[in-house]
């Protein structure tokens, strides 16, 4: 598109559909630091006033963690933030959103965690099962630095702020896309090409069912951004993934697993993968992984913490929250995480290395080929709902 | 070819090594070679789970001991483990007593009971724990994983102590009896130091079936690992040598674990 | 009344009389009742009402009775296959354990006279090395650069690395029976205890070459061990559902991942729990046919 545009105008073009499952599972925790992030590229700081506050009064305490890995945020920066003021961290890592579902709907869960982040989208859900809490904003005084997408706006009022209460802070975002190693095969550039007998038994099919399904979906070009489809259209989905998974060498429960599959020479590609898989495997000596949008399109995501009802120690958790919007951490995120951030003097501050896993320029076409899809949870009548998804991947995944 | 095959088994039969020799080396080879290979790569310099190895360091390691996620592990699975052994030991000491030292109806009965969990995949014992503390609203942690393993371990010690329990004369209890001891005194004097040796035995069965045990743990854990799960949750991350690191602590302990009874196996057939 | 009395009338068994025997009796079971009830019996119980819940998703169920979950579960061809997977991998490799395990088993017990604490005791080693690492161990053996495919390309054997060793059904069926057989032999070894070593030589003296000395005697003999081993073997296999999630690949998945699942994501517990109760009455089935075996149990 242009050159250099503010990233403040980009971003405020970030208003579609900002769907997406991410299966950040595996790998990025391991020698995140080695990225070496220089602290401040600050090339232009951006306007907002408020820079860095922190919260004032007693923070220390323990932050009992659920989500997928890296999303702690474990990198040197922040745990030295985090022994600097007394704030333990427990982590438990997931490979799907769903199993943090079952754990805090659980009563059995309950108190067990107090920091976990939805996908974007699962907020309305995640309301009608309880099991968030209603947000103490004046704890988070830096969100008043997030793009104007992530505090206003149609996509807010639906995902982070309603009924009279915030309920989930923003804090990273990207897109699902494919991921091949350009030293073995030549590059792939399709979701189709995925049913080719050419990959037969040399990829690796995640366990991403949001991902797997609005991929073929935008494949089958049935795909539309409240993710609504027919019974139909839903088999004619399933029958596309059973073709796709029959190919494919295995199914890998989370993105540790594809690193390894990838560091061990068992796979050439994978899907649904994303940009940052290039740097996690090149942690392991393979610097030849290469990511692509398929043509046919993708999805797009954003995911989003939140206090878990019950949680304990929530001052600790407001803290780090808190701090994890600030310009540095933000710069830190943007690489350790391999994604967007949310923040306009974060991504401000973001190093040049890093601007590569998401299109700060770019946004709107980005969006146009992967939209932030709508989840069914409540879908009109003759649509499949997100127990339909659900049993129609299980069904993939046993076929 | 076969010539030289019969040559060989000729030569080998004359130092009276039989097929079924080289067998019993071949699978006790298959037994160990994937638990060799694993110690082996612990000790790799490079990341790499491949042969040739290049060299030999501690660094996997030292990234282990620093981790305090492993510490915690470790902890957490001795803590478990000790529990569990305590309570299993008490629990089946008494029923095994009462099984076998008291001829009652429903003896068959009782057997069956404390042997069923055995049956039962550890799939089935978890989901079953696991929907059970739901409905209690008792929060998974440690404390529910102590459960599971009480549960998984009550059997095996059971059926090791009763075996043992078959084996003693009821001889010396009854000449305490002829002597005037009463119940309790008999046991003090007689049962207890008898059959110690036994129990500690069979208690360390429970406390190597605890370290090791992952299938029901996975279902009862809450924000806290043991040592098998950390594993899990890192070899997820990515499989590099301080999994296997990890892994050689764990065939450690066990090892540790098995040479203690083994020394009370001895000191019982005496 | 001197000691020498005392052990004449040691030799008739003298017991205390019977109310105060079944009292202690009682007594001594009562914290094993508690134990057992609370951690095993309402548990089950409480499960399998559960199976006949209504579910709502997400690990949610309404009061309402039904049988809709075992319909489902017994008609639904999505798990079909991993149902028979779990079967053709339990038998098969249950079967192939006890083949592996009962000559290192008899090698052990009759074989070996003062060896035989040492081998006991490096299986028992092998037995607790770590269930969740050993799987690890062959997963890295048996990829397309592990160690047996590096080993045979470079004998030669082979050109191409066999791809099938590794997320297929055979790296389960290998990786499964791996873990049996320490179990197997152990329960094998015990059962062999009882068998007089007099009797295999009475055997061959008869005529009967080794090996069939072993099958007419030591067999049937050990019909019991036998027996447990299969039974054990196959429940623990079938049921196994960390294997296949790390070696079976697209094929070689199992009815226990699903059941898993069910309560550890997707949240349609009673589907899950009628199909773990379908599981269990396979397994007393299975149970029932093994021990109609023990009729060819010997004297």
């Amino acid at each position: 598109m242009h050159g250099e545009e503010s990233i403040r105008h980009d971003l405020e073009l970030l208003d579609r559909a900002l769907t997406r499952r991410r299966l950040l599972r595996g790998g990025l925790a391991i020698g995140g630091g080695a990225l070496a992030l220089p602290l401040l590229g600050a090339c232009g700081s951006s306007g907002s006033a408020a820079a860095t506050q922190s919260s004032g009064g007693s923070i220390a305490g323990t932050i009992d963690f659920i989500s997928y890995v890296a999303y702690d945020l474990k990198f040197p920066l922040m745990n030295k933030w985090r022994s600097s003021h007394g704030i333990n961290l427990k982590s438990t890592y997931i490979s799907d959103q769903s199993t943090v579902t079952a754990k805090l709907t659980s009563p059995a869960g309950r108190g067990l965690y107090n920091l976990s982040s939805y996908s974007a989208q699962y907020a309305p859900f995640y309301k009608k099962l309880g099991i968030l809490t209603p947000l103490d904003m004046s704890k988070i005084p830096n969100y008043a630095n997030s793009m104007p997408f992530f505090k206003s706006g149609k996509i807010w009022s639906e995902y982070w702020n309603f009924d009279g209460h915030q309920w989930g802070v923003p804090f990273t975002w990207g897109y699902d896309s494919i991921n091949y190693n350009a030293a073995k095969i030549k590059p792939i550039t399709k979701t189709s090409d995925f049913l080719l007998p050419e990959l037969k038994n040399k990829f690796a099919v995640a366990d991403d069912m949001l991902g797997m399904i609005l991929m073929s979906a935008q494949s089958l070009g049935i795909a539309n951004p409240r993710g609504l489809f027919t019974k139909s259209q839903l088999n004619q989905i399933v029958a596309f993934l059973t073709k796709m998974k029959k190919n494919a060498r295995t199914v890998a429960s989370g993105f540790g697993d594809i690193v390894n599959l990838y560091a061990s020479g068992e796979i050439v590609a994978n899907i649904s993968g994303f940009p940052g898989m290039q740097v996690l495997v090149a942690q392991k000596g393979i610097t030849t992984i290469r990511s692509a949008l398929p043509e046919e399109g993708s999805l797009s995501y954003c995911d989003t913490y939140f206090i878990p009802a019950g949680g304990n120690d929530t001052a600790s958790v407001y803290a780090f929250i808190n701090e994890c919007l600030t310009p540095p951490m933000q710069a830190q995120e943007a690489g350790y995480l391999q994604a967007g951030v949310t923040t306009v003097n974060g991504a401000a501050a973001v190093a040049a290395p890093d601007r590569v896993y998401v299109p700060y320029n770019d946004v709107t076409s980005l969006f146009k080929k992967a939209p932030l899809f709508g989840l069914p949870f409540n879908p009109p009548a003759g649509y499949a709902s997100f127990t339909d998804w659900t049993t129609a991947w299980e069904s993939v995944k046993a076929s | 070819m076969s010539t030289a095959l019969r040559r060989l088994r000729r030569r080998l039969r004359r130092r009276g090594i039989g097929l079924l020799h080289v067998y019993v080396g071949l699978l006790l080879l298959f037994l160990f070679l994937p638990l060799a290979v694993l110690v082996l790569f612990s000790f790799s310099a490079s990341g790499q789970l491949r042969f040739p190895i290049t060299g030999l360091a501690l660094r996997w390691y030292q990234e282990v001991f620093s981790n305090s996620g492993v510490i915690d592990g470790i902890l957490a699975s001795l803590g478990v483990a000790a529990v569990t052994g305590a309570i299993v030991a008490t629990v089946g000491t008494l029923a095994a007593v009462a099984v076998n030292r008291y001829r009652f109806r429903g003896s068959a009965v009782v057997s069956g009971m404390i042997l069923a969990p055995a049956a039962l995949p550890g799939l089935v014992i978890g989901i079953a724990l696991l929907n059970f503390f739901g409905d209690i609203h008792l929060t998974l942690s440690l404390l529910t994983v102590m459960i599971g393993h009480v549960i998984y371990t009550l059997p095996y010690f059971y059926l090791v102590l009763s075996a043992r329990l078959r084996r003693f004369d009821p001889m010396l209890e009854e000449v305490a009896t002829d002597m005037g001891a009463g119940p309790l005194q008999r046991f003090r004097r007689v049962t207890a130091p008898l059959i110690a040796p036994a129990i500690v035995a069979s208690a360390f069965v429970v406390l190597a079936l605890s370290w090791d045990e992952f299938q029901i743990t996975f279902f009862t854990i809450g924000n806290q690992s043991t040592l098998p799960l950390v594993i899990w949750s890192r070899a997820r991350l990515s499989i590099d040598p301080s999994v296997n690191a990890i892994g050689t602590l764990m065939v450690a302990g066990s090892l540790l674990v098995v040479i203690f009874t083994r020394r009370f196996i001895a000191e019982s057939y005496s | 009344m001197g000691i020498g009395q005392g052990v004449l009338t040691a030799t008739r068994p003298r017991q205390a009389p019977a109310p105060a025997r079944r009292r202690w009796a009682l007594l001594l079971l009562l914290p094993l009742g508690v134990a057992i009830s609370l951690g095993f019996v309402v548990p089950l119980a409480l499960l399998f009402v559960k199976s006949f819940e209504t579910s709502l998703g997400y690990g949610q169920v309404s009061g309402h009775l039904t049988f809709s979950s075992y319909v489902t579960a017994l008609t639904s061809p999505l798990y079909r296959t991993v149902a028979v997977n779990a079967l053709e991998i339990g038998g098969i490799g249950t079967v192939l354990t006890l083949v592996l395990s009962f000559p290192l088993a008899y090698f052990i017990r009759f074989r070996l006279r003062r060896g035989q604490h040492t081998v006991l005791l490096l299986i028992m080693i092998s037995l607790f090395a770590g269930y969740i690492v050993k799987i690890y161990a062959w997963a890295t053996i048996l990829g397309t650069y592990g160690v047996i495919n590096t080993a045979l390309q470079d004998i030669g054997l082979i050109r191409q690395p066999l791809s099938v060793l590794l997320f297929s059904k055979i790296a389960v069926l290998i990786v499964v029976t791996y873990l049996s057989i320490p179990v197997s032999t152990l329960i094998l070894v015990g059962a062999m205890q009882n068998v007089d070593r007099g009797l295999l030589e009475n055997a061959r003296d008869l005529g009967a070459g080794g090996l069939r000395a072993v099958t007419s005697v030591l067999v049937p003999l050990s019909m019991t061990g036998i027996v447990a081993s299969l039974a054990y073997g196959f429940v623990v296999i079938s049921g196994d559902y960390i294997t296949p999630q790390l070696v079976g690949g697209t094929t070689g998945q199992m009815i226990g991942v699903p059941i898993s699942d069910q309560f550890l994501s997707v949240g349609d517990q009673p589907l899950g729990s009628a199909l773990s109760f379908l599981m269990l009455a396979v397994f007393v089935i299975v149970y029932l046919v093994l021990t109609r075996l023990e009729r060819f149990k010997g004297v």
